[in-house]
Order: structure tokens, then sequence, then C-alpha cells
């Protein structure tokens, strides 16, 4: 237990906690001491001698970032001694920076310039000693000029203790340190991700922003929630001349804390993009063109109401994105089922979100995690399967490698791929490609063999393992290797690590979803953390990845249902459903199979589209409406820890854009909705008083700045536990037509297939050409070499594209981006469930 | 010594030995630097990844201490003090005619590996000021001539 500490400080006998330093005890009465290296993000160094304070009885010098108070203590803070002290320290570091303030990017951001400032110092006698050039950088993101570096090593500490990436560390030693990337080359070369976390918490005008469209003063900024990935961050948009001109974190109790990702913290610009839609546009004469708002509405009704009176309101489908807001999934759900009576109402993100509800709730009775991102990062033992958070879920990546870095959680890796995680990982499994049900069946088989655990089981218990075991007979253990290609070793390795740690999580993503058999392996993989939860009497935490900023808000609208998207394609195909409204999602880039789901929109009597802008999807559409972006609107989000966030509205909307929720409450309203809602608030009203699982939303509190509230896991736990399947899928062989595998993935610098993301130029201009990676072995049998251009062919269709070489993919598979898959025709449209991430190809190769 | 193209596996065992053991950066810098001569880059990102350390934190140590280098380094290391006591007593231009004589600047090597020229801070032997060490032998009360005949001494 702390206990409590008298100092005198100023003057003033105050009252602290002993463990606390001067700085702390000093901030929280009030007092103010200039720091240029402190940060609450990051552990104190007392680099910068800036907080040097007074002991008045031993006439001592302190930094008072680092020390600790002590009884009877007596401290001055702004002494005449103190203030010359500082003054001096301040001036050194001005001796050696350069006298560009008017030009300088932080401009009065500056924390050096502002403490200068406040001592008053003007020109500085000291001979001037500049330190550094800047250093050349290619990177569309972050800019360094070192001769600007104070060495308050704040961006070595953000990079080594919040992102964990080790991209810089001090180089050299005396008058030549300087931070630096191995060799000392630019930052592209290292392991940045550009996530700007240094940028942000740089004190001076050494890193900065790069390629800003704007650099003045900003005039305010609004928080407000990220709407790229499911990680939920929150951000303050900074705002000038009513457009959003950057972003920065560092919200207090937010998700992220000081940290973002590339497309956090640099993809803002697709809000303010020239491409915008500005105007509705209604198809006439086979052109679409643009026109008023009352006109695109009317013939919006007028297409629904006809396709109602022919074929019933059953005849009429909706599907929408999972970046738009709770409101909106709520409204569309609620209008489509009661004035149009269709249940034809999904979310885009059901593709891998299916597989997962279906397969959560069927043994643990509820989807989702249970845990929380900085939960995570507390466990003794993570086991990772397909699933790459460092790419699709940045902040759970920083979560993880802190937790490997900093508390030394055993991580074990599952990937056929080698993803940046498998070099933190104790153990590293890379099972052959869709053997990942019999690798885990092994593993339940090793859990149950382990004798250790067997005193101590209720009967009902008992009686659970029992009948578990008498399931997985049917899987012995013998046949695990050469199935698998996993040594048995290893596997009980993982049984030894995992069983002995006291906090479990078990993390999976769209490697697992997105599988032929995923309801299967998730119910698997849920089965695996009970047994260990019976077993070792300690937590087990299932962690599914959800990719989308609102999935999982959909899935409790009643949007993700455990049906696939694409049954509404295969309806349309069916002659079943014959008008669509699709808002905020482009099926012909994120639904594998894009002849299938074009064929199906033509053969559409009637397709609405609202979204930012015109998509591929779009240009098929009847009617197109300029829906309004994140920064626009108003409304709650729900994360994948099932936090509900606040969405602020920042700047006005862009052209005659609109937001979703009221351009479907505006065309309902003339279908003849019996109900009417004024204001998002409306509908917030109406959600908590609706949807059970969000009746202790507090609405008062929502619009007072950022807001987080975290929902209930689930209100009626229902669902049997344990499941072992009857058989597993058996590898077909190799197939000779198509003898290599596919596998999508997400990639850090674009958003799954590229939504919204594509359109913000610095995430575009990172990535130069499109590529799949093929292993070395592999490229050699084929003849192919670095860079050569191959065409890909499937039984659905052919792509070419550049080849890279890389050890990362297994013999036999090839990696390529999902951003680069868009109006691809390889993967084959899924005729039943949802689509994969994988598909069967081969190789050819082109005349160049 | 002469740069040949490096075998990391040279030294796999040295890493086996220090293996996930953060305090042992330097002791195996040490030993990778006996063994090279130098310490090979190519060198960091095994050695990183052995003690559980970024490639950058390496780095940083082995460019902190001068007993470190990421060159090649001459089969000779003559180190120039550049002290205050040599300084006075003519240490600069001890360290003129070593270049001139070697024809490097500091810190560079000779063509042939042959000779790496240095500066110090302070050798600690003032008393002998003006003073420079080749590898682990000391030198002092330099005059020209002397260094001329020092380095004779060295030749091949």
């Amino acid at each position: 237990m702390p206990e409590s500490i008298a100092i005198t400080l100023d003057g003033i006998e105050v009252r602290g906690l002993s463990g606390m330093t001067i700085l702390e005890l000093a901030q929280e009465i009030g007092i103010e001491i200039p720091t240029l290296c402190h940060d609450p993000h990051l552990q104190s160094i007392g680099a910068c001698r800036v907080c040097l304070v007074e002991d008045e009885k031993r006439g001592k010098f302190h930094a008072a970032c680092v020390t600790p108070i002590a009884p009877g203590m007596v401290i001055n803070t702004c002494s005449p001694r103190v203030i010359e002290y500082r003054k001096t320290v301040v001036k050194l570091m001005l001796a050696s920076h350069p006298d560009s303030c008017l030009v300088c990017e932080k401009g009065n951001r500056c924390k050096l310039r502002q403490i200068a400032a406040d001592l008053g110092i003007g020109l500085v006698e000291y001979y001037p000693m500049p330190n550094f050039t800047g250093t050349q950088e290619v990177n569309p993101f972050i800019l360094r000029d070192l001769s600007k570096c104070i060495l308050c090593a704040k961006c070595i500490r953000a990079d080594h203790d919040l992102v964990v990436e080790g991209a810089i560390d001090y180089i050299d030693r005396g008058f030549e340190a300087r931070p630096a990337t191995i060799t000392d080359g630019p930052l592209e070369i290292s392991e940045c991700t550009f996530c700007g976390t240094c940028v942000e918490l740089c004190p001076t005008g050494a890193l900065f922003e790069r390629d800003k469209r704007y650099r003045g003063t900003t005039t305010h900024r609004v928080a407000t929630t990220c709407s790229f990935c499911g990680c939920g961050c929150s951000f303050w948009l900074e705002i000038s001349n009513n457009q959003v001109v950057g972003v920065r974190p560092g919200i207090p109790g937010s998700v992220n804390g000081m940290t973002l990702c590339v497309k956090g913290h640099y993809g803002y610009e697709f809000v303010n993009h020239p491409n915008r839609l500005k105007k509705p546009l209604v198809r006439k004469d086979d052109v679409l063109v643009e026109t008023s708002w009352d006109e695109a509405l009317q013939a919006a009704v007028q297409g629904l109401k006809s396709i109602k009176k022919k074929n019933g309101g059953e005849s009429i489908a909706f599907l929408a994105g999972a970046h738009g807001t709770n409101e909106e999934a709520f409204l569309l759900k609620k209008f489509a089922s009661d004035v149009l009576g269709t249940d034809h109402v999904l979310c885009g993100s059901g593709i891998y979100m299916s597989n997962l509800i279906k397969g959560m709730e069927k043994t643990l009775g509820f989807a989702g995690t249970e845990s929380s991102i900085k939960e995570l990062e507390e466990s003794e033992a993570i086991l990772l399967i397909g699933a790459n958070p460092t790419e699709t879920a940045p902040i759970v990546g920083y979560s993880i490698k802190r937790g490997v870095r900093q508390r030394k959680t055993t991580l074990i890796v599952i990937d056929p791929i080698k993803i940046k995680l498998s070099k933190y990982a104790r153990l590293w499994l890379r099972p052959f490609i869709g053997s990942d049900e019999i690798l885990l069946l092994g593993l339940i088989n090793l859990l149950l063999e382990n004798k250790d655990f067997k005193e101590g089981l209720s009967d009902e218990e008992a009686k659970n393992l029992e009948e578990i075991k008498k399931g997985i007979k049917h899987f012995p253990l013998e046949d695990v290797e050469y199935k698998t290609g996993v040594p048995l070793d290893s596997l009980k390795e993982v049984v030894h690590l995992f069983c002995s740690a006291e906090k479990r999580a078990i993390v999976f993503g769209s490697g697992v979803l997105q599988q032929p058999r995923g309801e299967n392996l998730v119910k698997i993989l849920c089965t695996v953390g009970s047994i260990l939860r019976i077993l070792t009497k300690k937590e087990t935490v299932i962690f599914p990845l959800i990719k989308q900023s609102n999935a999982m808000g959909c899935f409790h609208m009643g949007l993700i249902n455990g049906e696939s998207p694409e049954t509404i394609f295969r309806e349309i195909l069916n002659g079943h459903i014959k008008g669509l409204w699709i808002v905020g999602e482009d099926p012909m880039v994120s639904i594998p199979g894009v002849k299938e789901i074009e064929k199906a929109l033509k053969k559409l009597e009637f397709l609405i589209v609202s979204d930012v802008f015109l998509t591929s999807t779009g240009k098929n559409g009847h009617v197109i409406f300029p829906s309004a972006t994140f920064a626009e609107k108003s409304g709650t989000v729900t994360n994948m820890e099932r936090r509900v966030q606040n969405i602020r509205p920042a700047i006005d909307c862009v052209g005659e854009s609109r937001p979703d929720w009221r351009i479907i409450s505006q065309v309902f309203e003339h279908l003849g909705a019996p109900f009417h809602f004024k204001s998002e608030k409306d509908i917030t009203e109406e959600i908590i008083k609706s949807v059970p699982l969000y009746s202790k939303v507090s609405l008062s509190e929502i619009d007072k700045g950022h807001f987080s509230y975290t929902l209930p896991v689930s209100l009626s736990k229902e669902g049997k536990s344990f499941f072992v399947p009857e058989n597993v899928s058996e590898m077909s062989g190799t197939n000779k037509k198509y003898p290599y595998t596919l596998m999508l993935g997400s990639i850090l610098f674009q958003l799954g297939c590229g939504y919204q993301t594509k359109h913000s130029p610095r995430l575009k201009r990172i990535i130069k050409d499109e590529y799949v990676e093929i292993n070395p072995e592999d490229a050699s049998k084929e003849g192919i070499q670095d860079s050569d251009v191959i065409k890909l062919i499937s039984s659905a269709g052919e792509k070419r594209i550049k080849a890279h070489l890389a050890n990362k993919v297994p013999k036999g598979v090839l990696f390529m981006p999902l951003p680069f898959t868009q109006g691809s025709t390889l993967v084959p449209f899924s005729k039943e469930g949802s689509g994969l991430k994988t598909c069967q190809v081969k190789i050819e190769r082109t005349a160049t | 010594m002469k740069p040949e193209k490096i075998d990391l596996k040279k030294f796999a065992s040295t890493l086996e030995e220090y293996k996930e053991q953060k305090w042992s950066l330097i002791p195996l810098l040490q030993k990778v630097q006996e063994e090279f001569g130098y310490i090979p880059p190519e060198a960091i990102e095994p050695i990183a990844k052995a003690l559980h350390l970024f490639p950058s934190e390496v780095q940083g140590v082995i460019t902190f201490y001068s007993q470190f280098s990421l060159k090649p380094r001459g089969k000779y290391v003559i180190r120039v003090c550049k002290g205050t006591a040599c300084h006075v007593r003519g240490g600069r231009s001890i360290l003129k005619i070593a270049k001139r004589e070697l024809g490097v600047e500091e810190g560079e090597t000779t063509d042939d590996y042959q000779y790496t020229l240095e500066t110090v801070a302070c050798l600690g032997a003032c008393f002998l000021a003006p003073t420079m060490m080749v590898n682990k032998n000391y030198f002092g009360k330099l005059t020209p001539p002397k260094i001329n005949s020092i380095l004779k001494q060295y030749e091949k």
C-alpha cells in the first residue's frame, strides 16, 4: 500500500502517495513544471533536464519527472536559481537548434518554443552549434529533420514501448548521437509502420507529417471514433475552413491512447477528396446524370414501390456496409421489416462474421469477445491462429507485442504464412493449408491425455470430457503429424506452454473464419477454450478479430445473423429478389466472384446505392445517393471489444451529401413508414428502448465529448460448450490442373479490399505496384524471377500480376493482398455459405 | 584483417551459448568482434533475435562504444590521443603526421587493411604526452621522427 507523504512544494505543504514523482504531485495540485521529454504515456527518463527543481534542504537539483517524493522534502519549482538553471538548459538546446521557427511545420505546437517563450529567452548568446541536416525520406507520411532534434528520446520510447516495432534507436555517441534506423537509412527500409505515434510525441519540429495539404493553425478539433477497422480508436479530427486537416490521438480512456495506425492517422484525406459524390445521380437513358435530391428520392421511392406492388416487399433486399453507425443499421433493419416486410437485410461483413456467430453462439452462447484489447496485453499466453493483427487490427497487434516484450507473454502463432508476429512468437507452427481442423483436434487429444488435470472435476465436467474423448477417437493423434506437417512435439509444447499460463487468450481472425469449414473451426476453438477452463480452472478468453469499425454493431442490430451476404446475390440470380439497396458497401470489390455479382446487379430491376464515392457497384445503380462520411454525421459504433463509442460531426456535409440515416428515413417516409425520426438521437433512443443489449447506454452522456461504454457480453448465455466434428475435410490431394493455393489477406496500408482507404492519396502512394508473393523454390520451378509479370489462372478467371519472391509463403502457396483482388475474377463466387479467402490457381509465365 | 565473406555459421554456437540473456549483449559482441575483427552488420539481426532485442538497440550499443566497429579494421589500430596534456604538447601535429604517413583520415582504414587511424579523448598516460597506441602498445613522448620509426616497426 502506498503511504501518504507530506512535502513542501513552493512553500505549500502538500501530501502525495509514496512512489509519486515530484512532477506528478505538482501537476496534481496545479503547479506547472515545464518538461520536454516527459509524457504520461511513456516511462520517464529525465533526459531533457528542463523540469529541474531545487531541493532546498540539500541544495541539490532534481529532475522532477524521475525523482520520487520523500518525507519532509522542501522543493522549489520556480526559485530564481531554478529559473536560471532552466534557462541555461533551454539556451543550450537552442544553441544547437536552427532559427527556422517562422517556417517550421510544428509552428505554435512546438514545446521548445513555448518553453523558451515562457522563460523569456530571446536571442541566445551561446556559440551556435547546429547538429544534423535533414534525412532523405521517400515515404509519404513522415519527414525527419534531425537539426531540430533535442534528444528527448520520445520517438524511441514510443517506438519501443508503445507500438513495439524497434525501427529506431540512438546511434553513435556524444555530439553525434541521434535517433536512427538500422544502418541509419530512411524509415521505409526499417520496421517502421508509419503509425505516426513518434510524430505526435515529438516536442519539436524534428518529426512531422509529410505532404499535409494544410499547414496553418487549425480552428478547432472534434473528438470522434475512427471509421476504419474494428479496433475503434478515438482521435480528434482537426478542422480548418470546414475541412478535415489532421488527426490527433491521445484522448484519455480511449482504446488506442497515444497510438494510431497509418490508416487512422494519415488516411483521413478521403473525407475531402475531390472525387466525393456531391449530388444524387439517377439513370436516364442508361446514363447516370446528376439530379436534385427531390427527384432522386422520388425515383427511389417509385422504384421500390413498383417492385413491392409487382412482387411483394420480400423481393427487395438491403445490403449495408459495416462502416456506418448503429443508428443507420438499426433504421435499415426496422424500416425494411416493418414497412416492406423483407428479411433480406444483411451486412457485407457477414462474409466472415456469419461463421463466427454460428460457431460461437452454438458453443458458448454469445459471439464476440468477453475480453478487451487492454486485457489481451495482460495474458500470459496467447494462441494466435489464422489472424494477422499487425495488419488488420494494428492496436491488437501493439497489445500483443507489448505483452511479449514487456510482460513476457508466451505467444504461439499457427499460420502457414510467416506474419510479422511470427518473429515475436515462442513457437510458430506452420500447418499445411486446410489442415487446421486436424491440428486443433490433435490439440484437444493431447489436452485430454494430460493426466495432471484429472483431479478436482465435478461429475458433470468429467462426463463432458468423457464424451469429447469418445468423439475425438475418430481422429487419432498418430495422424496429426503427417496430415498437418506439424511435429507432434511442437504440439505437445503448445499444450505445455498453454496449460502452465495463468491467463490465456485464443485470438483468431478471418484466416479461420473464411475457410470452407469456418463454423466448425470456431466451434473447435471454443471447445479448446472450454476444456482448458475445466482442466486448469483458469481463464481462457476467446478473442475473434473483427475487421470493420461497426461490424459488431451491425451484428447487434440484426444485420449479421449467420446468413452470408452472398445469399442476396444468389437470390437475385434465382429471380427471387428484384430490388436492392446497397448502403456503404461495394460488393463488386469485397465479395468474391465479380462476374456473378455484376451479373446479379445487372439483372436487378432496381438498384439504389448510397455511398461516399461512385463505386464500381454504384455504376450499375439506378439511383445513387451521395452519403456523408463519419466526419460529417453523428451516431454510435461498437468495436470488437463491445465498446460503444460515439462519432461526432466535425465538418458540414461535403457538397449535397447527407448522412445515410437521413436518406433512409426520407425514403421510407415516402413509402409510408408509421414512425418518424428527426435526429440521430431519436434513433439512439429507440435502440436503447428496443435492443436489450444496449438498454444501459446513457443517452445524455453521448454528446458530451468522447463517449465510451462497454456492453455486457450477452444477456443470456445459452449454448453447449463442446463440439467435436463427426468428420474432417481431408486434403483432397494435389490439384493437378490448379496446383497452387492462392491466399488472400489484408495489408496494413489498406482497409480490407480498400474501401474508402483507396481514395487516400498517401496510402495509395506507399504501395507502388500490385504483387503476388511466391516461394523462391516454386518460382525457380516455374522459371520465374523476382518482379516478373505472371498470369494467375483459376477456374473462375485470370489476372496478370507482378511476382515477388518471398520466403514468408510456404511452397505451393501464393499470397496476394486483398486490395489487389479488386475487380479480379480469380476467386470464384461461392455457391453456398460465404466467400473464401483461398482458391486454387495455376501460373503461366508471360512474355514481357 | 581483410574482409572476407562472412560466414554467420561461424558464431552460431556462440549465439546458442548466450541465447535469451539480455545482459550478455556486450560479452557476445566482444566475442563476435574477436572472431571477425569487427562486427559484421549482417550479424546484428541474428544477435538481436537471440537476445530478444530490436536490431536497432543492438546497433545502438555497438555504435556507442568505440571499441566496437561495424567496419573491417586494419591489422594495426593506431589511436592518437587528443587529451588536454597531449594537445598542449603538440598532439595535433602527431595526428597530422600519422595522417600523412598513412594516407588516411581519422576513423579510416588503409586500403590494404594494414592500419586504422583513430583518435581517443585520453589514454591516461598524460605524463608521457603526446601519446598514441598501436593495438595494445603505448608510445609516449612522441616526436615526428619517432612516429616514423614506430610505424616502420609495424610495416607488414
